[in-house]
């Protein structure tokens, strides 16, 4: 057991390098800087551009592969200047050359940056720069957001798992009602539906002006506001979240419950006089509930980029809705910083589950020791 | 139809169900071809008429007719998702199978995997960093721009087994002294899991952010994205195939490995894999339509069943607009959803 | 005492219960584009009585679509952040909103210029920062240094390029003199857009002590630091300038109080400002105590926040919200609206330089420019995607302007035979039948298939963008349009790396300076020239412009220049932008004007607060 989670631990040092270069050469590769209009006016009026395009300076990653013909500067050269020398016919171009270089922009984006006055901790240290839409410090711009994006998770997650739970459970007992026909074709349907039809059903029916128009569109409460607006503003994100979940989690407590109840010590259990509901409660509900209780693991990493649609959708200022924002905006070192944050905690999710599991699950800790 | 079929269909009326509605939705996106032209056209004077008989489901924003937006949107949602499944399961498939009969205990001589990364840098080189411009050059052409890539990579697979064939007939000459275990099973393992750590949405969004956007773009993007189920799948499934006794008979009996995975393997794999395969392809729908929902992926002006929703987001004071395209994508899901059941039920002996 | 107030307010809803029809009645809101035709600002009538469900606090809200992109006194582009800036910061001179006028703001008056190179400013006394620490002359130096300081980023500083010097009066201590390069016309303008800082507050080290004013020629002039000063610089850049509320300090009556990213920004009011101390004037006085400025983007949602009050003011509603709105008696009851004409135009550019970036040479025929300002569909676009609620522009100056504006030209009409007429003489003809023409351009046979780039934002600009395609399909023109995020946009758009481009110009009622924008040097230092319109004789009338200060002789040469850009079509001209303005009535002292901030929101008094005037 320990030797598995040890093993694990040290994949992810491998994994969360290969993270790193995946996040560094996506926004690498859209990294440029310009500046801004006025876009959400029916207006496209522009002020003035005066783009600073970054000069490479330094090279990208510690070794590059050119030509021979090209120099081992290359990466000062415009890419007018690169083309030129590629269409010279020379035997040169066709040699592989392998440079290495020390210092360079991936080794700076890790370990910081303290040139020319720059105070650039560099995000090993938990630093992701500055976001070139905002001007702010994306560890300042982005706290808030994990905040609301969090609590609208959590939130729709916990009312799913208290509702999915008896419901689970009435099902199983009541396998062959017509009113639990109902309940799963319910279900059924709530399991396939695409979230954002459902938002916009959800908005149609309860935000409507010619219908029912109890609930605001979107955004969330402002500061210093009490309970009553965060479940004004929050009602219909949670209920769209929550609906979904419960289709998912009852589906999945149901086919846990149901094979739970064929094992042998529930037989038993049974047999000493238990009746059907109780020995469904007291012994078969904890191990059907175990399983899908790892759903907690991917709770953090669901808050960081796992629900754009319902952010974007219902206006909420959370992670997801940055993560959308600077994807259009091509914000760098926001997609960077979520990215990073969102691998990593799916990471640790993994890692949780797994352990979580093993200790749950005694047949796998044994085979765990066997091995 | 044959004896197999029938006892198929009749024994499984979701599968039934599923196959008749998905066959329905399939033939309304070919009717396209029959009706005339000006059908698919824009009328703006027309916008946000509610259904009428000119307009039989409505006008959209744009005076765009609902129906044609639908049908129009269904051929883009099944074609980007039919070729993001093939994708996927060119990739999926072979690295399945790969992991499951390699597993962690392949060796490799340290020479050989020395000389592996140097073909591989120089497949590189002259696959693509030779020919960027070229590539770069063909990319406002969409197909001189895949026959482009599909050159590079064509390249590039031959360089490589240029190095496999100098590692396998005089390298394996040397004498080895060092080896290395190759835990091919775990690396494929975790790239699988880097790629599903990643938001699946947050990637694409970058993606589109960065490349032109394009029909290709995202059913390479969707495919790139979800092999890692069907890797999963498939590992699994033939990994406990291979500890089936039969299975080792078989290698008792001097059968090629090749045979066995070719024979057994992939007999047991298969099943599993078409369930899962109905499933990917409705994750594949929805990832689209999301996307196009988002305006992201797709040229301009694409109409797809996401970009009528989206339309519909802003006017859904016009409940033909939201009502119809949801419902169309809603019934193939379902669709989708209860031939995945009824392969599972058919296919998986736990469930019946 | 408490029953003498109910009993007021009883009265008073008794009262406002019988006055609603007539009010109702009166207040139908006028649906026309209003111009300086209809007066230099355009005043709502206060209403008559107050509704009981109107708010009561002295809070104003206001709606807008876009936040701005940081509140750093110098680096931002925003118009939201223009419109902030009105509230919390103050300048030299500026333009009187009311009147379009050049107005002296923290001086005494504006100065007259013998040579019209120097100018001899005195500060007025009464303007002083939050501590109490009265403005000084070393403050105005110091912006001016920290502006034109390469190290920092200022947006728009090509428009400082002609400011010389600023030197402290010896006599007086509130005096100074401020020295220009060249007599042009906008000279005084360019004091108007930068605001004053506190020296002591940005550079408490005095880092700039031995910098002069303009940093070109640093090294040649004698006694001064010859390094930068790269600290400050990096310092002053710092985003935290643009951020934290408890960084950004001005001079005007309100201070930023809070600003939630995506949400909302708060000002709120400063007290016992400088203001109190000045002349009873309009302009001298600020009534809210807290100005919110709400982002409410959702068509919809603003739609729902009419309804229920959530909002007092907006310029920058869709008109189709606007219009659906004006149909409700609630919202008529509730808020007054307008139509304003404004500065800003949209427009569409052609590469006509296409050889350096690569691109094929679709544009450099005029007949092919003219064909595609022919079967550009601009009146069915006003109609279809704006509701009327856009001008039809012809030139590239504002009908505001009514001096400058040249009413000779008229608008491009829409002519499909004769668009395709013209692409065939320009050898555009469809060769292989595939609907599509097709020209053989350096021995390669070319489609006609030309991209569009387009910025993100709301839907109508992709409409457009799709209308096009629509119509320029029927004359055998492939466009692909292609939206892009606005930085890449304006990327692209700098580096000329495209086919089309659609994009929108603003501008102010200060006299205009085409050499950013229409010079053949704006297009080869990749500055606001996209489309690479221009020749010697064009830069030569550009120059002419700025250097004449006779008013009418200038005007007879800026309607020249508008001419000649109308006759070479570099751009297909589109639409003048209409403010949609909405004001609700619970606000006395409304006033609408042309120019930036559009509506005085320090201005807006609350109803029940204001003194009727005996």
């Amino acid at each position: 057991m320990r030797h598995r989670i040890l093993t694990r631990l040290l994949w992810m040092v491998p994994s969360l390098f290969v993270v790193s270069l995946l996040v560094f050469f996506i926004n690498a590769s859209g990294n440029q800087q310009g500046s801004f209009m006025d876009t959400q006016s029916e207006n496209i009026s522009s002020g003035d551009f005066s783009p600073q395009k970054i000069k490479n300076q330094i090279p990208v990653f510690y070794f590059s592969v050119t030509s021979l013909i090209e120099p081992d500067t290359i990466w000062k050269m415009t890419d007018e200047e690169k083309e030129l020398l590629q269409k010279k016919a020379s035997w040169k171009k066709f040699i592989p050359v392998i440079h290495f270089y020390g210092y360079n922009q991936y080794h700076r984006w890790l370990f910081g940056d303290n040139s020319d006055g720059k105070n650039y901790k560099g995000i090993l240290r938990g630093d992701f720069g500055v976001s070139t839409e905002t001007g702010l410090q994306v560890s300042q711009l982005l706290y808030p957001r994990f905040f609301r994006s969090f609590i609208l998770v959590f939130i729709s997650m916990l009312l799913a798992f208290f509702i999915s739970i008896p419901l689970s459970v009435y099902l199983v007992l009541n396998e062959q009602k017509v009113i639990s026909k109902i309940i799963r074709g319910i279900l059924l349907m709530l399991y396939i539906i695409p979230v954002f039809w459902l938002a916009i059903l959800l908005l149609m029916l309860f935000a409507n002006s010619k219908m029912i128009s109890i609930f605001p569109l979107s955004g969330w409460p402002d500061s210093g506001e009490g309970f009553f607006s965060y479940v004004y503003h929050l009602f219909l994100p949670v209920m769209c979240y929550t609906l979904g979940a419960i289709a998912y989690f009852t589906r999945a407590l149901e086919t846990n419950l149901k094979e739970v109840l064929h094992k042998e010590f529930l037989l038993t259990a049974r047999a000493k006089g238990f009746d059907n509901t109780q020995s469904l409660l007291k012994h078969a509900l904890p191990h059907a509930i175990i399983p899908v209780l790892t759903v907690l693991g991917y709770l953090f990493p669901m808050a960081v980029g796992g629900s754009v649609i319902i952010e974007t959708i219902f206006g909420i200022p959370g992670m997801s809705n940055a993560l959308f924002h600077a994807a259009l905006t091509k914000d760098v070192p926001v997609l960077a910083a979520i990215s990073t944050l969102s691998c990593l905690l799916t990471l640790v999710g993994f890692l949780l589950t797994e352990i979580l599991q093993a200790f749950i699950d005694p047949r796998l800790r044994q085979t765990q020791q066997l091995s | 139809m044959n004896k197999f079929s029938k006892d198929l269909f009749r024994k499984n009326s979701s599968l039934s169900w599923g196959a008749g509605i998905l066959l329905m939705i399939v033939l309304l996106s070919f009717i396209s071809v029959l009706l005339p032209k000006t059908f698919f056209e824009n009328d703006w004077g027309a916008s946000l008429q509610s259904p009428s008989t000119s307009h039989l489901l409505g006008t959209g924003s744009r005076g765009n007719d609902i129906a044609a937006g639908i049908i129009s949107g269904l051929k883009i949602s099944l074609t980007v998702a039919l070729l993001s499944v093939l994708f996927a399961t060119l990739i999926g498939l072979p690295s399945g199978l790969i992991a499951a009969t390699l597993g962690n205990k392949g060796k490799t001589g340290i020479i050989q995997l020395i000389f592996f990364f140097i073909f591989l840098i120089l497949a590189w080189f002259y696959a693509f960093y030779l020919r960027r411009f070229e590539i770069a050059d063909a990319s406002s052409d969409s197909l001189s721009m895949i026959s482009e890539i599909l050159f590079s990579f064509f390249l590039f697979i031959v360089i490589l087994l240029i190095g496999y064939f100098f590692s396998a007939r005089i390298l394996s000459r040397l004498k080895n002294f060092i080896k290395v275990q190759l835990p091919i099973d775990t690396l494929l393992s975790t790239l699988a899991d880097i790629i599903t750590s990643f938001p699946l949405l947050m990637i694409i969004l970058t993606l589109t952010a960065i490349a032109k956007p394009s029909l290709w773009l995202v059913v390479v993007i969707i495919g790139c994205t979800t092999w890692t189920g069907i890797f999963r799948v498939v590992r699994s499934v033939a990994l406990q195939t291979l500890q089936l006794d039969f299975i080792t008979a078989a290698k008792a009996m001097g059968m090629k490995t090749r045979t066995i995975i070719l024979r057994h393997v992939m007999s047991s794999v298969l099943p599993m894999l078409f369930v899962h395969l109905a499933f990917t392809f409705s994750a594949a729908i929805v990832l689209e339509s999301a996307l196009t929902f988002l305006g992201a992926g797709l040229p301009v002006g694409t109409v797809t069943l996401g970009s009528l929703l989206s339309d519909a987001k802003s006017n859904f004071t016009a409940w033909w607009l939201v009502l119809f395209p949801g419902a169309v994508l809603f019934l193939l899901l379902l669709s989708l959803q209860l031939i995945a059941s009824g392969l599972q039920k058919k296919f998986n002996p736990f469930l019946r | 005492m408490f029953s003498r107030f109910v009993f007021i307010l009883s009265v008073s809803f008794l009262f406002s219960c019988q006055n609603e029809n007539t009010t109702t009645q009166t207040a139908v809101p006028d649906n026309r584009v209003l111009t300086n035709a209809d007066g230099d600002y355009i005043p709502f009538p206060d209403a008559p009585n107050y509704l009981s469900d109107w708010k009561k606090e002295n809070n104003l809200t206001v709606q807008w679509m876009q936040e701005p992109d940081n509140l750093h006194a110098c680096n931002g582009r925003t118009l939201s952040r223009a419109i902030v800036f009105t509230l919390i910061h103050r300048s030299l001179l500026s333009i009187d909103p009311m009147t379009r006028k050049l107005k002296a703001d923290l001086v005494k008056e504006i100065p007259t210029s013998r040579d019209g190179l120097t100018y001899r400013f005195e500060l007025k006394d009464e303007p002083a920062f939050d501590d109490g620490a009265q403005l000084t002359v070393d403050d105005v130096i110091f912006s001016f240094k920290a502006y034109t300081c390469p190290l920092v980023n200022v947006s728009g500083r090509s428009a400082l390029n002609n400011l010389l010097n600023i030197v402290k009066d010896n006599s007086n201590a509130r005096a100074f003199t401020v020295t220009m390069k060249k007599v042009l016309a906008q000279n005084l303008f360019i004091l108007t857009d930068f605001p004053i800082l506190k020296k002591k507050f940005y550079d408490a080290d005095d880092a700039l002590k031995n910098y002069p004013v303009n940093w070109v020629n640093v090294e040649d002039q004698p006694g001064m630091n010859k390094t930068f000063p790269t600290a400050w610089a990096a310092a002053f850049n710092d985003g935290r300038y643009g951020n934290d509320p408890a960084l950004i300090n001005g001079l005007g009556a309100y201070n930023v109080k809070s600003w939630e990213r995506g949400q909302t920004l708060t000002l709120e009011k400063k007290k016992n400002h400088w203001t109190e101390k000045l002349s009873a004037e309009i302009l001298n006085q600020f009534y809210p105590k807290q100005i919110t400025f709400k982002i409410i983007t959702d068509e919809n949602a603003i739609l729902l926040a009419a309804r229920n009050q959530e909002f007092d003011a907006s310029f920058w509603l869709p008109s189709k919200v606007l219009l659906e709105l004006q149909k409700d008696s609630s919202f008529t009851k509730n808020y007054n609206s307008c139509y304003t004409a404004s500065y800003d135009f949209s427009y569409i550019g052609f590469n006509l330089k296409p050889q350096e970036s690569k691109r094929t040479d679709f544009f450099s025929d005029l007949n092919v420019r003219k064909a595609f300002a022919m079967l550009t569909p601009v009146d069915l676009m006003i109609q279809n995607l704006f509701s009327d609620k856009a001008l039809r522009m012809s030139g590239i100056v504002s009908p505001l302007k009514k001096d400058i504006f040249n009413d000779d030209l008229k608008s491009y009409s829409f002519n499909i035979d004769e668009a395709k007429k013209l692409l065939s003489n320009a050898g555009w003809k469809d060769s292989n039948g595939d609907k599509i023409l097709d020209k053989i351009i350096n021995g390669k046979k070319t489609d006609l298939k030309v991209e569009l780039i387009f910025p993100l934002g709301p839907s109508v600009i992709q409409d457009m963008a799709l209308m096009l395609k629509d119509v320029y399909a029927k004359a055998g023109i492939d466009l692909q349009p292609q939206v892009l995020d606005p930085n890449a946009l304006g990327g692209k758009m700098v580096s000329h790396d495209f086919d089309l481009f659609m994009s929108g110009l603003s501008s102010s009622s200060a006299p205009s300076d085409y050499t950013g924008t229409w010079s053949t040097a704006a297009w080869l230092n990749h500055e606001n020239n996209f489309t690479g319109f221009g020749s010697a004789a064009s830069d030569a009338l550009i120059d002419s412009i700025n250097v004449t200060l006779d008013e009418a002789k200038r005007a007879q040469l800026e309607k020249e220049f508008q001419k000649m850009v109308y006759d070479n079509y570099p751009i297909i001209p589109l639409y003048f932008n209409v403010k949609k303005i909405v004001v609700h009535k619970r606000w006395a002292n409304a006033i609408v004007c042309f120019d930036k901030p559009y509506i005085l929101f320090g201005q807006l008094e609350l109803l029940s607060e204001k003194k009727q005037p005996e």
